[in-house]
């Protein structure tokens, strides 16, 4: 029943049509980004500056060693000395990483800065772990909650180390786009928005209602509306997945979370919190789906229910300003804001962190209104 | 074989759509007619399933067990299907849908294709299809799994005469062992195949009986006579007319009246004089 239900009205030429124009459109936007805000510094840059950044992370990125640190103080006093001699030269030299002994002065300044980072944050974190300690005796037998949350906090950060200096950009750029949410929103709108008003509006409803057999169409319509959001979401991220890696090359996928958010309230690897990040978008993407999918139920055309459905995205993107992100399905497309806060709810007295709460929340809402739609069906 | 209904009551605001409506139909075709309004197309979407009747009951005792829904087929007024399927798929998405399972799937869709004349056009797009042709193809969705019930709610709306003509023929090759119900307000569709013929206005039944029972009770109502123009619209105004037939200079008028219009022949009553007589215009 489901691959008849695809047939109907998403395995369609004109699907597949707005689906290349939409991958062609998130390309162009994410490279939009790259050339005014990436600095040009990405493996795709076509100057000595780019091709020196990518060469000093694969010399001096990765695992911290003695070796290394040694190598980065020999590698900034020669440019530093260099430019103490010489100042800003503007013909590019091939005795630095970046063509210019004031451009190897300052990303090896910034690479040192994070090996620093990286060195000092075991002692940050113990610390915090140590107040968040004491504020847990404190609160015990006073404040439940905030005896809980605390020792939460305790147990995320004791413990934590970093022993590699990632290159970030790539990843905050990965972890912060969310073009492609809004793509994938409005492709699943479009996708699915027939999957009851078409029926009505050919009158196929009748004979699906006269069979005897609603509650097993209507099922396999839910079904249907999840494999939809499954794969749009997905070609979506692996697209933006490959993006990033083309143009600022990942890695580290073992590194810490927290070697790029020093606050992220989770202890996983980057690859982790790829994985994190892609459930996240798919929590937020199930809910628009249900969401399409019910107002179709109610509508008696195509045309309505896709009106519907774009207003109805176009509300949860401006409400993203005014509720709370807990309650707001859509902020979970924003990954960045739940990797770099340590954010919690209070869930009856229990401390949560926020972004399980959210995707929780999501996922409740998204069962709501799939179990609303069963029971109006094709009314 | 039997299909009871009891006692039908839908009301749309203040509109009665049905009105206590009860029959029980058995093997056979029965034709439905009624004027717009007369409450068929309700009457049809109480029996699919489509609407939830205020009150009463629909029950049926069939051959083998199952409820009423599985012993069903049904081509709805005005459907339209899925214009990238091709026949043969749908056919195999209704099989799906009805839960009808077969050793070989793909060779009894091309038997129901073949029944309605569709077996060499099954691989064609819906989308490419005429009129008559999806017609036939909701017939062929109608007949699969050998329903024992099968209701057709205004079927050759929108056909050519041959379109027609075709669909009554596949019909009556259908109707053995089955309870047929054809609803239209197009006298000639069922003047051609139903058995039984049900008269319904405002949501109630005003007649029920054969061709024949219904014909005979106008037996001495019905005359034709030979008018000019002026005697031909004084006649519409004073009696019932059942139709007008312009020859040469003169019409041919059919006339429906207890009393014999000057000049007017008794005549034999059809099924279109039944209907004029009890509905007025159809």
């Amino acid at each position: 029943m489901i691959l008849y239900e695809l047939k109907k009205y998403i395995l369609k030429p004109s699907v597949f049509v707005c689906l290349i124009i939409f991958a062609v459109v998130n390309f162009v936007k994410f490279f939009e980004l790259y050339y005014n805000f990436g600095g040009g510094r990405g493996q795709l840059a076509d100057n000595s500056a780019g091709a020196g950044v990518i060469e000093l992370y694969e010399k001096y990125g990765g695992t911290i060693t003695d070796e290394k640190i040694a190598g980065l103080k020999a590698d900034l006093d020669f440019a530093e000395k260099s430019f103490a001699e010489n100042g800003i030269t503007e013909e590019a030299s091939d005795k630095f990483y970046t063509g210019y002994a004031y451009g190897d002065k300052n990303m090896i300044s910034a690479i040192i800065k994070k090996y620093q980072s990286a060195i000092l944050y075991e002692n940050t974190a113990n610390e915090l772990s140590q107040k968040a300690d004491d504020n847990a005796r404190f609160f015990a037998g006073k404040n439940d909650y905030e005896q809980r949350k605390n020792e939460l906090i305790r147990d995320t950060f004791g413990g934590r180390y970093i022993g590699q200096c990632v290159r970030s950009n790539g990843w905050e750029t990965l972890f912060d786009f969310k073009f492609s949410a809004i793509l994938t929103m409005l492709l699943i709108a479009l996708m699915l928005s027939p999957i009851f008003a078409g029926e009505r509006a050919d009158g196929f409803d009748r004979l699906i209602i006269s069979s005897g057999k609603r509650g097993a169409a209507i099922r396999s319509k839910l079904l249907t509306a999840g494999i939809v959001a499954f794969t749009v979401t997905l070609i979506f991220f692996i697209l933006d997945v490959s993006y990033t890696f083309t143009v600022y090359g990942l890695s580290c996928f073992d590194a810490p979370l927290y070697a790029i958010y020093p606050n992220a309230p989770l202890n996983v690897t980057l690859l982790g919190a790829l994985a994190t990040a892609f459930i996240m978008r798919l929590a937020a993407m199930l809910f628009m789906a249900a969401c399409v999918v019910l107002i179709s139920s109610f509508c008696k055309n195509t045309g309505a229910a896709l009106i519907i459905s774009v207003l109805f995205g176009a509300a949860l993107v401006v409400l993203t300003e005014l509720l709370p992100s807990a309650f707001n399905p859509l902020e979970l497309v924003y990954s960045s804001e739940f990797f770099s806060n340590f954010d919690t709810v209070d869930l009856f007295g229990l401390p949560c962190l926020q972004l399980f709460a959210s995707i929780g929340f999501t996922l409740l809402l998204t069962l709501a209104a799939g179990a609303v739609t069963a029971i109006r069906g094709l009314r | 074989m039997q299909l009871s209904i009891s006692n039908l009551t839908k009301s749309y605001r203040h509109k009665k759509a049905l009105d206590g409506f009860s029959l029980t139909l058995g093997e056979g075709v029965y034709g439905i007619l009624g004027p717009n309004g007369a409450g068929k197309s309700t009457l049809i979407n109480s029996l699919t399933g489509i609407i939830k009747p205020d009150s009463g009951n629909i029950s049926f005792s069939g051959k083998s067990g199952g409820d009423y829904l599985s012993h069903l087929g049904f081509l709805p007024q005005n459907q339209d299907f899925y214009h990238n399927f091709t026949a043969r798929e749908l056919i195999l998405y209704m099989m799906k849908l009805k839960d009808f399972k077969c050793p070989d799937p793909k060779g009894y869709a091309d038997e129901i294709l073949k029944k309605v004349n569709l077996y060499d056009d099954r691989n064609k797009k819906i989308g490419a299809h005429s009129g008559g042709m999806k017609q036939r193809l909701g017939i062929a969705q109608a007949i699969i799994g050998e329903p024992e019930v099968l209701i057709f709610d205004e079927p050759t709306a929108g056909l050519d005469p041959k379109e027609r003509i075709r669909f009554r023929n596949v019909i009556s090759s259908l109707a053995n062992d089955k309870i047929v119900i054809l609803a239209t307000h197009i006298v000639t569709d069922i003047a051609f195949i139903a058995k039984t013929v049900v008269l319904m206005d405002k949501g109630k039944i005003i007649r029920t009986g054969t061709q024949g029972e219904l014909c005979a009770e106008l037996c001495d109502k019905v005359w034709e006579l030979d008018a000019d123009y002026d005697t031909v619209m004084r006649l519409m105004k004073e009696s019932r007319v059942s139709n007008v037939l312009g020859i040469d200079d003169y019409y041919r008028v059919r006339v429906i009246d207890d009393d014999r219009p000057d000049g007017a022949v008794n005549v034999q009553p059809n099924l279109e004089d039944v209907c004029i007589f009890h509905f007025g215009e159809m």
